[in-house]
């Protein structure tokens, strides 16, 4: 579409053109702003000069920002006062922690035109060159939106004008003051700088007496003052102003000097006249020249005469001669310069008074009352406004769309659920955030009970929230298949929003770097982090490694220790989640020594909460992992009350206390953190699922069935609604309530829970992924327990093949080999099973070494064979080194013992050593009756016992009551295996007279 | 030659016309242009191939056609074409040193757009027509520089930005503020459907009014109408928009009862504000 030319804009504004032409302009205007702009500026302009400029007069106008808005980096406070040219804010300075004056200055014209606001910033710069006391300081200068804006030194006092009219002042007390206004004036003059709006308006008079020029925006250097600046002050005017419409800017008529009016160049002796006018006016109570209008000042001034006073208050003559010198019509007759007007008002001839002795400056004042500040209601602040709509951009329509599209693109049975719970996922996030970002406005702007630093930390700690759902947006709309399962996990990955409320936090001393640029780049580096973050948490560590290694070596650059300290923090998270132990401490116990050096609590306590993990869990060394844990106590308690490292903390601590075979301690911390990520994180959060989890596991250890069931009950029905039926982390779940069945001997639910659990995940990940051959094996047992022997085979084998197939899946082969083994031996392939042990005792050795209790297990599954194959002595001997093993291991009380002693008791019950059988035998009861666990093993124990009491003709009774015992607790297996064994047991007794 | 006879060959003779009337024409336009830039020399050949080139086509004679065509205008541009300092000197005062309107860049720019040739684009003066006032044609010029000088990155307003030129808030009160959160984007999608639809004209004035601030009488005179005629049509708009609104509020979002009431009265706030204050 080619915009038309200016011949035909030109002919339709002068109404030349035909219909069908200026038809065809419309439609073109109508879909082309800069064409409608152009015709609305050539409407305006052919409008008659005495017709208001309406839409300028509404730009123009101010809008006052309320407490909280941010002009550039400065907080708004209050409302000060509304002028001609602008409004004047206090408003707070975060980068220097002090109080301002922010001058706002508005006009239609700034929006126009670039040129005109790059100007005014240049004057205004020029104006900070100047230092003088006298002189209002200007510390900073930039746009906002279309205004330029003003930072200046605050001052608390009053106008002149006020201070001139609180009461009658004698004529020293007010010459003194003058004399500072002039020392002001004569050193922006020494600066090229003329003021051009003099005014006792324009002057403040501090509590302290100070007195200071104000109101530089319309000061022009003087030394590029051509005929052109003239225009450009016309020109913020709004064009079609006659020059005393424009007198806000040009200076105010009542104060003028007459070469003013005549719109001629001025110079400092402007200044002077208007000087003078004020100071007459502030002697004499009414103004040297009748009316303020050019015609009469200039026939009065004209005249040379001030006019003649009836009653005239005791103003010295020598002051008058210098009110007259001053306010001639000629500039050039009047005194050379503000400093010889100075000399001349300070040449007293009788030199009566002293100077300094007036008082009554401060005394006064009260607060800064510049114009009366009225605050306009309307216009909700900018800043809580946009909040909604900067999350919305974010997490929008079409960024929900390309993730929906590309979670139903990888085909997953599970990608819908998964959509869903991230999607509601992240909707909370956005109400969370939404939510607090208004209460932490209101807080400040409504309820004035935040101070404004905080308000500007809450939101900065808001703002790196929003990075993270940025972040991870972007990487859910190109996740492949594994980060589509794992996005329910990243989804909850976002750290909680209720931190930004943690208002002691948010004031500990981690400052942000200091400068503009380092601040940029510290911001820059978190998002590398959330990135990194992500990635890992999508299952692409390699990625995510080398995300967080390049933020660690920005952040290095930059030198800022709390920075550094988050990038190594997450570097060691991700290498805690890609399952490289050693890395990851080193790089943790680097980021616990950069986050103490920055005084960053929180990543310190993260860093030493991952490092409890890393070395307690991950490599083993108990001590030094309890001592992180320590540490990490520490910097919380310093840190304060934050549920999501609490729960962290105390989930770390139980897998410690797990590891360490204190099942019942490690129960007690997965409570705690279950309580804190509950309170924390709410009871729909992944997190609260995975403490269930966990807390099943130690239940379960523990030997608290009940307790284990109920657990796993909760984390599946919440594992329900957080991923659906059909997401791995349903099977896995399964898969744990199956292996709870095991332990209680159920083996026909434990068979349909790893029966569904197998479904589900080989239609999720495909029938050859590691987690489908370890549902393979678990589900292999049960078989095997049920009696379907050549099924438990074949499940085995497969998931054996899957295994052997896993680069490093070394021990899981061995494990697979195991169950194999396992199953050969009960359909009495004695020589398939032993080779099957065989080998995977070689490949637990090969991976833990001879001595690990790995090995243990695969002694312990070579010994039932040989015990099934008539070979006790080789039996009792694997026994023997099993339960070794495993004391070394775990001490004497580790309830796995039981299955070694009772392998040994049963090698010395048929190979006729009954009274060396009944010690095994015994300890192994009772670690059975005090764990509560596997009943048909120790039904199997007893009856042992039994026959070992009964072959040495000890304690019969005894005998006869394990032996019953033993078929009660075999029948109750309801197994077809258990049934046997409880015929068997039947017969016995019935041998033995039971 | 003549300069009559100069410009009826440029046209191949098909046209008809008088050669004296046209000579007489073209003579007094010389003369008009000497008396108001004296000093200025047009050369008379070159001036009648710059007038026959801008002839408007069409089945009128030469002589009026001719008539309807600012000839001694057409003299100066002819002159500042053919890079007379002088004519070049006269232009600048007459039309671009005295406008207030423009800053010393601008009118830098604008003597840089109209007297230098850019590559192969000749200088802009050359596309002087003839038919609307000089000054005017220039202060269009102008114009268009500043509005490309300033050019927001965006060409078309946001939707933000048309709620924001529509919306005042008539007196703060925290509720309006919330409906105004909760209600803008629907109200928005449904009121920038409706102004799209539009007619030319009819998005040319709303657009006009609200985002550019142009009062009723400068539109009334952009489109040579009565300012009561444009406060009427935008009255008709503003109550078509709304009725369009309503009906996408119930249609699209399954609005009704009380909540269409509130989100309507919403948008009728964001339509009816400054119309008063403007006309």
């Amino acid at each position: 579409m080619v915009c038309p030319q200016e011949n035909t804009i030109t002919e339709f504004v002068a109404g030349l053109l035909g219909p069908e032409e200026s038809g065809r302009v419309e439609a073109h205007a109508a879909g082309c702003g800069a064409c409608r702009r152009l015709l609305s500026a050539l409407a305006k302009s052919t409008s008659s000069a005495s017709a208001t400029d309406a839409a300028d007069a509404d730009a123009a106008s101010p809008r006052l920002l309320l407490r909280g808005a941010l002009v550039g980096r400065y907080v708004v406070l209050e409302t000060l006062g509304v002028g001609g040219t602008g409004v004047v804010y206090a408003a707070y300075d975060p980068e220097l922690s002090r109080k301002v004056a922010l001058k706002l200055l508005r006009s239609a014209a700034f929006a126009r035109s670039h040129e005109l606001r790059g100007r005014l910033m240049r004057e205004a710069q020029a104006l900070a060159r100047l230092s003088h006391p006298n002189v209002v300081a200007v510390y900073d200068v930039g746009t906002f939106g279309a205004s330029v804006f003003i930072a200046m030194e605050l001052i608390d006092g009053v106008t002149l004008g006020a201070w001139l009219a609180q009461r009658q002042h004698p004529w020293r007390a007010v010459v003194e003051v003058f004399k500072q206004v002039g020392r002001g004036l004569a050193a922006a003059h020494a600066e090229g700088l003329i003021h051009r709006d003099f005014k006792p308006a324009n002057v403040l008079v501090g509590r302290d007496g100070r007195v200071c020029v104000v109101d530089f925006g319309l000061v022009r250097s003087s030394a590029a003052r051509t005929e052109p600046e003239v225009e450009v002050a016309a020109e913020l005017a709004g064009p079609g102003h006659t020059i005393t419409q424009a007198g806000a800017f040009l200076g105010t008529p009542a104060f003028m000097a007459p070469e003013q009016f005549e719109r001629s160049v001025v110079d400092a002796s402007a200044d002077q006249f208007s000087f003078c006018v004020a100071l007459f006016a502030a002697l004499y109570q009414r103004r040297p020249f009748s009316i303020n209008t050019r015609e009469v000042l200039r026939a009065e001034a004209q005249r040379g005469k001030l006019p003649a006073l009836p009653g005239d208050p005791p103003v010295p003559a020598f002051v008058r001669r210098v009110l007259e010198r001053g306010l001639r019509l000629a500039p050039e007759e009047r005194f050379p310069s503000m400093d010889a007007l100075l000399d001349a008002l300070s040449r007293d001839p009788r030199q009566t008074w002293r100077r300094g002795a007036f008082v009554g400056l401060g005394a006064v004042a009260l607060g800064l009352s510049v114009v009366a500040a009225t605050r306009l209601a309307g216009e909700p602040a900018p800043l809580c406004q946009g909040s909604a709509a900067r999350f919305a951009a974010v997490w929008s329509e079409p960024a929900r769309q390309a993730i929906h599209e590309r979670f139903a693109a990888s085909g997953l049975a599970h990608a819908e659920d998964d959509w869903h719970t991230v999607a509601r996922t992240l909707d909370a996030y956005e109400r969370a955030w939404s939510a607090m970002h208004t209460e932490a406005c209101e807080a400040t702007r409504v309820r004035g009970e935040q101070s404004d630093e905080l308000l500007s930390l809450r939101m900065l700690c808001l703002d790196r929230r929003l990075t993270e759902v940025r972040t991870l947006t972007a990487l859910l709309g190109t996740a492949d298949a594994d980060g589509v399962t794992k996005a329910v996990d990243a989804a909850f990955q976002l750290p909680s929003i209720t931190a930004c409320a943690n208002l002691e936090a948010l004031r500990l001393p981690v400052r942000a770097p200091e400068g503009t640029q380092q601040a940029a780049e510290a911001r820059a580096i978190e998002a590398v982090l959330a990135q990194a973050k992500f990635l890992a948490s999508l299952g692409r560590h390699q990625e995510g490694l080398v995300e967080a290694t390049r933020a660690v070596t920005r952040a290095r650059a930059l030198g800022h220790p709390s920075t550094e300290a988050e990038a190594l923090e997450t570097l060691g998270s991700v290498q805690l989640q890609a399952v490289d132990p050693a890395a990851a401490q080193a790089t943790l116990r680097a980021a616990y020594a950069a986050a103490q050096a920055g005084r960053h609590d929180r990543t310190a306590a993260r860093a030493a909460i991952d490092l409890v993990f890393v070395v307690g869990s991950q490599l083993f060394q108990l001590e030094a992992g309890r001592e992180w844990a320590f540490h990490a106590e520490a910097a919380l308690a310093r840190w304060g009350a934050d549920p999501e490292l609490e729960g962290a903390l105390h989930a770390n601590l139980g897998s410690l206390r797990y590891n360490d075979g204190d099942f019942a301690g490690a129960r007690a911390e997965y409570a705690a953190a279950l309580a804190a990520r509950e309170q924390g994180l709410g009871a729909e959060h992944r997190q609260t699922a995975q403490s269930l989890e966990l807390l099943a596991m130690a239940a379960s250890a523990e030997g608290d069935a009940a307790a284990a069931r109920d657990y796993l009950a909760r984390a599946t029905a919440l594992s329900l609604r957080l991923f659906g039926a059909k997401h791995p982390a349903h099977g896995a779940l399964l898969v744990r309530v199956g292996n709870q069945s095991m332990l209680e001997d159920r083996a026909a639910e434990a068979e349909a829970s790893f029966a569904e659990a197998l479904a589900i995940v080989e239609a999720a990940r495909g029938p050859d992924h590691p987690q489908v051959a370890l549902i393979l094996e678990h589900h292999s047992s049960a078989l095997r327990r049920l009696g379907r022997l050549h099924e438990a085979v074949d499940a085995a084998k497969r998931a054996h093949r899957i295994f052997a197939a896993t680069a490093g899946a070394g021990p899981l082969a061995a494990d697979a080999l195991s169950a194999l083994g396992n199953a050969e031996s009960e359909l009495g392939n004695f020589a398939a099973a032993l080779a099957a042990h065989e080998q995977a005792r070689a490949l637990y050795e090969e991976v833990f070494g001879a001595d690990h209790e790995q090995i243990g297990n695969a002694l312990e599954n070579l010994g039932n064979v040989f015990l099934r194959s008539g070979d006790f002595a080789a039996a009792l001997d694997h026994h023997e080194r099993a339960l070794a093993l495993k004391e070394r291991a775990h001490g004497a009380e580790f309830i796995d013992n039981a299955f070694a002693l009772a392998g040994i008791g049963e090698a010395h019950v048929m190979r006729g050593a009954p009274a060396t059988a009944i010690p095994p035998l015994e300890r192994a009861q009772a670690l059975l009756e005090r764990h509560q666990v596997l009943p048909s093993l120790l039904a199997k124990v007893r009856f042992l016992l039994a026959r070992a009491l009964a072959d040495t003709d000890q304690r019969q009774d005894e005998a006869l009551r394990l032996a019953t015992s033993a078929a009660q607790g075999f029948r109750a297996l309801a197994t077809p295996a258990g049934d046997a064994d409880a015929a068997r047991v039947a017969a016995w007794l019935a041998d033995h007279g039971g | 030659m003549r300069p009559a006879t100069r410009l009826l060959s440029l046209l191949d003779g098909q046209r008809d016309h008088d050669a004296e009337a046209v000579e007489r024409l073209l003579v007094a336009a010389l003369a008009d242009a000497d008396r108001r830039w004296p000093g200025v020399a047009v050369d008379a050949e070159a001036y009648a191939a710059w007038v026959a080139a801008r002839l408007p086509a069409g089945p009128e004679p030469v002589e009026a056609a001719l008539a309807g065509l600012r000839l001694a205008e057409l003299a100066l541009t002819c002159a500042c074409a053919g890079g007379s300092t002088a004519a070049i000197a006269a232009f600048d005062a007459e039309f671009i040193a005295r406008d207030r309107r423009t800053t010393d860049d601008q009118k830098q720019l604008l003597r840089q757009k109209l007297f230098l040739a850019q590559g192969d684009t000749p200088a802009r003066i050359a596309r002087y027509g003839g038919r609307g006032e000089l000054g005017r044609w220039v202060r269009t010029v102008a114009t268009r520089i500043v509005i490309d000088g300033a050019r927001p990155e965006r060409e078309q307003p946001t939707d933000d930005d048309l709620l924001d030129a529509l919306s005042v808030d008539p007196g703060h009160s925290p509720e309006l503020a919330q409906l105004k959160q909760d209600a803008r984007k629907i109200v928005q999608a449904a009121l920038n459907g409706a102004i799209a639809a539009l007619p030319a004209r009819d998005r040319m004035l709303l657009l006009q009014y609200h985002l550019d601030g142009v009062g009723v009488v400068e539109l009334g005179r952009l489109y040579d109408v009565a300012p009561s005629t444009i406060s009427r049509s935008l009255a008709r708009i503003r109550g078509g928009l709304l009725a369009q609104v309503r009906r996408s509020l119930m249609s699209h979002h399954k609005l009704w009862g009380d909540e269409l009431e509130r989100l309507l009265e919403f948008a009728q706030s964001q339509l009816s504000v400054g119309v008063i204050d403007r006309t």
